[in-house]
């Protein structure tokens, strides 16, 4: 388990990430969400072992991170650069990566190889953006570690990869229980892949829960109603998002399912929809109830 | 699958394998470091055997000493790129994730990448040591102690004998020594300088500044502040080579040149200057460890996420800043002189440009000029305190006599009549092995010791004074107008307290006089300069280079017997160690004879030295009445004709040099006086005291248009060195000064009233 409590990082006096605590358990699937500059890649790499915090504490299954080769053996960290691979053949990556993991398995690397077909013994830097990415992730996955952390990993990839890198991923969580974090601007894929996800903006946590229990605690509902109707109408809701197009009233509200009805209700709609959101547009949604307008601007400042 | 924490496997060490990949990656650049290695020691060492097996006579051939330079230089500066390549993390963003997310501790990189370092540097060097080593070997096997006929003088045949390879040897060994802990700074000092920097433009210009500027901000310091008039005598040299040669990259190589130029040319100042090999590894070694411990505390405290910054810790780069502001500031001063506008603008000029670099901006840049006016006027002040002060009184110290053990002196002597070859140089550490060799007395008895240190007083003393020119030295000269020597007067103490101190004076102040007179003929002074001068001639007994000398005759010494050069250097060294006070400062010799010995040292023997001239005369050696009358006359209308003959009377005398003294025909004092009026005078009508300086002291006197048979008879019984309690006339003549004994002073009445005031035409020699 991953443990971080009353975490706080700043760069230059400047706080990237502000009183975090985040609980990910072992085995799952954890996605990082949040706007550009949000501290996501802040925090994988404090859980690396890369970074260390000003205040709180990071811990992996009890033990600290930083400065540890203990705990850093059991992380894997694929950052969303490939430049620092240079003339490394796939060979060289694996041969380097594999005298700092204990438990790197050659097997598994070569049988990753080969379903991917990648060549050993071709320099890197012939390889294209995708190729390098799954490279490294074919590396990550054959260190054999606990804990895989992944920022912007498939980006580069072209859609059959990106389902075949995802099928591996879960492979591996399946046989050795990984526990894999993922930070993405793709939400269809952490939709997928992921069981929790932690929505991050200005150093914050907005939140953090289960995918599922996500989608349930947060609706869209189109309404007509008789009378005309102000936002301030549904002040008792927790409101994200008031918008009416012509007659068509649009409301973004979190919170329980039936209570939201009843209230609805109360305002006598002549028409009613309740519609599931996907995790795009609670993002956005999100967001945009923090002050981050999808049009660019940060409404807060 | 549990979540514990494995245990490390036994044989696991993700240290080494850090350090094997590194050493991997810089396996090309090793590669060409130990090329370059291989171009050096052991071609040299071949080129030697071939040369000497082929009967070439010659060591090295020079192209091979160039190629050595040339590729061990480049071998030397190959660490940086090592160094960088091993800590590019440090600097490259893109490397940081890869490197420091490795399951080591910081502690464990940091060793891991700066040992590999190491040995991806130091290895190629050791390797090429290993074959450089064998050849020396085989070499010393095979030539060393055998007798090979390299050179043949037709004259005196003769056979060198081979001991190059253990000559080479030595070489070698101080060679690797100061070679490979010079690679070891270099190395350790760029790792230091990427702690420091966070971007590779820093990284680099940072690496090439302290490099630089370490030693050089030293040694302009130091120059700047012991070239003040107010700090003299001292002379720290030594002490600054010995910090030089320690606190940096370049240190090595300085001490590794010095150390080469001492063993060729075994010069006593350049020896002495040279540390010791092994004090100095130690220092190095000391100062590498400061470096490694400063790199890593700064490694170990540095951030992640501070790459890419200029820098991160500015400490560095102030500073570099300062040493480079304080560099150019001092060599600008240099150039144009002090008080020049240039030397505050040129230094400002280029601190702004590396601060707006740095900065990448202009922001803040008030704080640029704000610091760089902190370091112009915290140095301003510093010289000024230490000008004011003499260096914090440094330069006016005088031991106290008592705490004196021993002192080391280089000084010939007020008369050159012990040897006129003086001592020259400064004796930084003497080399006591070597003292008479170089002519350096070691005094011991407590009342030479006491007049050195009130000799040193009264030169403290007269330096103290306002204005140069109030003071009047005294100088020795030759007889020979053509070899003028300025006395130095080098002190190197040895106090009871095992503690050194030394000093070197040019021209001492008239006050000195009395107690040098004493030194000079003092029972320990006589017998070591009489040491000097037996051991002169027979160091050059084997050689045909020993002949009298008379004004412009001259007679070689043909009897190189071994007997007669034994004979003829107990007979001079007696007679130095007899000769009383009265017989050294009142020569009554009527010729002035001079034993030139070797390549060119000068040996005065007059009528004082009664066993020298019988020994000479006995063999022929010395000239005849009617030779020596003969050359007079020569001279007198020489002297007339072209060159100027002028009186003084004592009275006159005494209005140039406003001196009191006994008349002392050292005359430099007139001429150093004539220079002190020569400078007012000078100031008054706008003229140079170089345009005034002799005509100004030859008006005082009277000039003699023509040669009578007194004037004659003056010039043949005055004397160039004549000490008298009585007012005596005085002589220029020949471009000296010389004394008429006051038993002569009615006769140079009457030539001093034959002369005139009036500067006559002289014809000059084409």
């Amino acid at each position: 388990m991953i443990e971080l409590t009353g975490v706080t990082k700043k760069f230059d006096d400047v706080p990237v990430l502000n009183d975090i605590t985040l609980k990910i358990e072992s085995g799952t699937a954890y996605g990082l969400l949040g706007s550009n500059g949000a501290g996501k890649s802040t925090i994988l790499r404090l859980l690396s072992g890369i970074y260390s915090a000003e205040d709180g504490t990071i811990k992996i299954d009890g033990e600290d991170i930083y400065d540890k080769p203990n705990a850093k053996q059991r992380v894997f960290f694929i950052n969303d650069e490939t430049v620092q691979f240079g003339n490394m053949t796939l060979k060289e990556l694996k041969n380097y990566y594999k005298g700092f993991y204990p438990n790197f398995s050659e097997d598994i690397f070569e049988k990753l190889r080969k379903k991917i077909n990648l060549p050993i013994d071709k320099s890197m830097n012939k390889f294209s953006k995708g190729m390098k990415r799954q490279a490294v992730v074919i590396t990550g996955l054959a260190s054999c570690c606990d804990y895989l952390l992944l920022d912007e990993a498939f980006d580069g990839l072209d859609p059959a990869m990106r389902i075949i890198v995802k099928h591996m991923l879960v492979d591996a969580m399946l046989d050795r229980n990984l526990t894999t974090i993922i930070s993405s601007h793709n939400l269809k894929e952490i939709n997928e892949i992921c069981d929790s996800a932690a929505l991050l903006h200005n150093g914050k946590i907005i939140f953090d829960c289960e995918l599922d229990s996500l989608h349930r605690n947060i609706h869209k509902i189109q309404a007509v109603f008789y009378a005309p109707v102000k936002k301030e109408d549904f002040a008792e809701l927790d409101l994200l998002h008031f918008e009416q197009v012509q007659s068509i009233t649009y409301l973004i509200v979190k919170g329980d399912e039936g209570k939201i009805k009843e209230c609805i209700n109360s305002k006598s709609p002549t028409v009613f929809d309740l519609i599931p959101l996907t995790l795009e547009e609670i993002f956005i949604y999100e967001m945009e109830g923090m002050g981050y307008d999808v049009n660019g601007t940060n409404t807060e400042n | 699958m549990t979540s514990t924490a494995p245990t490390l496997k036994t044989n696991f060490n993700p240290s080494l394998h850090n350090g094997k990949i590194n050493v991997r990656n810089n396996r090309y650049i090793s590669i060409i470091i130990l090329i370059m290695h291989l171009l050096a020691g052991p071609c040299l060492a071949i080129s030697a055997m071939f040369n000497i097996s082929s009967g070439i006579d010659k060591n090295f051939d020079d192209a091979f000493v160039l190629i050595a330079l040339f590729t061990t230089g480049i071998a030397g500066v190959a660490g940086i790129f090592i160094a960088f390549s091993n800590f590019k993390y440090m600097y490259n963003k893109s490397y940081v994730d890869m490197n420091l997310s490795n399951p080591m501790t910081k502690k464990q990189k940091f060793l891991s990448d700066y040992i590999s370092g190491l040995v991806s540097y130091a290895g190629p060097f050791l390797i090429s040591n290993v074959i450089t080593w064998t050849l020396i070997l085989i070499g010393h096997l095979t030539f060393d102690g055998n007798t090979y006929m390299i050179g043949a003088d037709p004259i005196n045949a003769y056979e060198y004998y081979c001991t190059f390879f253990s000559e080479f040897a030595e070489f070698c060994a101080t060679a690797n020594i100061a070679g490979l802990l010079t690679m070891i700074m270099l190395y350790t000092v760029t790792v230091l300088t990427i702690s420091c920097c966070g971007s590779l433009f820093e990284t680099v210009l940072y690496t090439i500044i302290v490099n630089a500027a370490i030693p050089l901000v030293v040694l302009l310091i130091y120059v700047n502040i012991f070239s003040s008039e107010t700090i003299y005598g001292t002379n720290y040299d030594h002490i600054l080579l010995f910090i030089e040669t320690l606190i940096a990259p370049l240190g090595g190589i300085i001490f590794l040149v010095y150390h080469t130029e001492a063993i060729g040319n075994n010069s006593n100042d350049l020896f002495n200057l040279c540390p010791d090999t092994l004090p100095w590894a130690i220092g190095y070694i000391i100062f590498t460890a400061i470096y490694f411990v400063i790199a890593y505390q700064l490694y170990k405290r540095r951030k992640a996420e501070q790459v890419s910054k200029p820098f991160i810790y500015r400490g560095m780069f102030h500073f570099c800043m300062i040493c480079t502001a304080l560099c150019l500031m001092i060599l600008v001063k240099e150039i144009v002189g002090s008080g020049n506008l240039s030397t505050v603008i040129i230094p400002f000029v280029a601190y702004f440009v590396l601060y707006v670099i740095s900065n990448r901006g202009f922001k803040k840049i008030w704080k640029c000029i704000v610091q760089y006016i902190a370091v112009v006027a915290i140095f301003i002040g510093f010289m000024f305190v230490s000008d004011s002060t003499g260096f914090f009184g440094v330069a006016k110290k005088v031991p106290d006599a008592n705490n004196v053990e021993r002192i080391y002196l280089g000084y010939s002597g007020l008369q050159g009549i012990y040897t006129t070859n003086n001592f020259s140089g400064t004796l930084n550490s003497p080399n006591k092995e070597n003292t008479s060799e170089n002519f350096i007395y070691e005094i011991t008895s407590p009342e030479n010791i006491e007049r050195i240190v009130n000799i040193h007083q009264a030169i403290v003393n007269d330096k103290s004074k306002d204005s140069a020119y109030d003071s009047t030295y005294i100088s020795p000269y030759n007889l020979y107008e053509d070899y003028y020597i300025t006395s130095s007067f080098s002190i190197y103490y040895e106090m009871k307290n095992g503690t050194t101190m030394t000093r070197t004076y040019h021209g001492l102040p008239v006050e000195c006089l009395d107690e040098l007179m004493a030194l000079d003929v003092s029972e320990e002074y006589k017998a070591q300069a009489a040491d000097f001068s037996k051991n002169l001639i027979l160091e050059w007994s084997d050689e045909t280079h020993i002949e009298v000398i008379l004004s412009s005759k001259s007679n070689l010494i043909t009897d190189i017997k071994p007997e007669f050069h034994e004979k003829l250097a107990a007979a001079y060294s007696n007679d130095i160690r007899n000769l009383t006070a009265e017989q050294y400062f009142r020569s009554t010799a009527k010729s002035r004879y001079m034993l030139t010995v070797g390549t060119g040292y000068l040996l005065r023997v007059n009528e004082n030295f009664p066993e020298t001239m019988k020994l000479l005369s006995e063999n022929g050696y010395l000239f005849s009445e009617a030779e020596i009358n003969t050359l007079k006359t020569d001279e007198a209308v020489r002297l007339i004709d072209h060159e100027g003959y002028v009186i003084f009377s004592p009275e006159d005398y005494k209005a140039l040099t406003g001196l009191e003294l006994s008349y002392y025909g050292i005359g430099h004092s007139m001429y150093w006086n004539s220079h002190k009026i020569a400078a007012n005078e000078a100031k008054e009508n706008g003229m140079t005291d170089e345009e005034t300086g002799y005509d100004t002291m030859l008006k005082y006197g009277k000039y003699i248009t023509k040669m009578s048979e007194e004037a004659l008879e003056l010039y043949s019984v005055c004397y160039s060195r004549y000490i008298a309690e009585e007012p005596c006339y005085t002589i220029y003549a020949d471009g000296e000064l010389y004394t008429v004994p006051y038993e002569y002073s009615e006769l140079a009445e009457k030539v001093y009233l034959s002369g005139t005031s009036t500067k006559p035409e002289y014809e000059y020699y084409d």
